[in-house]
């Protein structure tokens, strides 16, 4: 028999059956390091039996699914932080474009289209928010409708409100 | 207040970012509310949900105002600097 397939255990627990005890008695009294690790073992054996027993206290059985419930939602809950750095990044293109927007209306020297602009802006906000998205596409629409085509030397525009800028 | 409230300012912010005044500063707060409302643990999955729509609906009304604004500033832009 082979010092591998001998679960020293096992006979030290009685757990083998007849046939097993004597296989593995009759092995031990040829094997010098079998016998070391049964010696090991008993003593190991002999420390645990020593220890006394912890009864766990009333509600642990409560308190040991709570907290692994706790953990695994703590698990689950691991991405509900995203949705501030994607809001955080959307604000700032909004903020960014509007920004932008101002900057370039403000130093615009053509006193004509920055009025125009100006006044397009104001009916928008008195009607709604600037950030209403029907009313940001009709600011945004009412804006190009009048200006876009005045930008062009030759504009046929007739709705255009800019004087001086029209084919004539 | 409670998550649980929370979670339901969360949801009634991101609807009425659509259909109210001045939409981008409730959508970012249907947002801080509906994270804040998930932050607790052991929030019941009802409130969970109303949360996860609040923040969706507050998202979402985020992305059309910056896909309107990106659409639109260049062109805007371009007409400003006429002189």
């Amino acid at each position: 028999m082979e010092c591998s397939k001998i679960n020293l255990s096992a006979y030290l627990d009685n757990e083998l059956s007849q046939e097993e005890k004597q296989k593995v008695s009759e092995h031990l009294k040829n094997c010098k390091n079998c016998v070391e690790e049964i010696k090991v073992l008993s003593k190991l054996n002999n420390l645990v039996n020593k220890q006394k027993e912890i009864e766990p206290s009333s509600n642990f059985n409560m308190k040991f699914w709570e907290r692994v419930r706790k953990d695994e939602d703590k698990k689950k809950a691991g991405l509900f932080w995203l949705p501030l750095p994607a809001t955080a990044i959307l604000l700032f293109i909004i903020l960014f474009q509007l920004t932008n927007f101002s900057y370039a209306l403000l130093n615009n020297k053509d006193f004509e289209v920055k009025n125009i602009v100006l006044q397009r802006v104001k009916e928008t906000v008195f009607c709604s928010s600037i950030s209403n998205i029907s009313c940001l596409i009709n600011l945004c629409d009412r804006c190009i409708h009048n200006l876009c085509k005045c930008k062009e030397i030759e504009c046929n525009c007739k709705q255009c409100k800019i004087k001086g800028r029209h084919k004539k | 207040m409670k998550n649980s409230k929370l979670a339901v300012v969360s949801l009634i912010l991101g609807i009425f970012s659509f259909i109210h005044l001045l939409g981008v500063e409730k959508a970012v707060l249907s947002v801080v509310f509906g994270v804040l409302a998930l932050k607790e643990i052991n929030q019941t999955q009802k409130f969970k949900k109303i949360a996860y729509v609040g923040i969706s609906l507050g998202i979402i009304y985020l992305i059309i105002i910056a896909v309107i604004v990106t659409f639109y500033s260049p062109q805007l832009l371009n007409i400003l600097k006429i002189k």
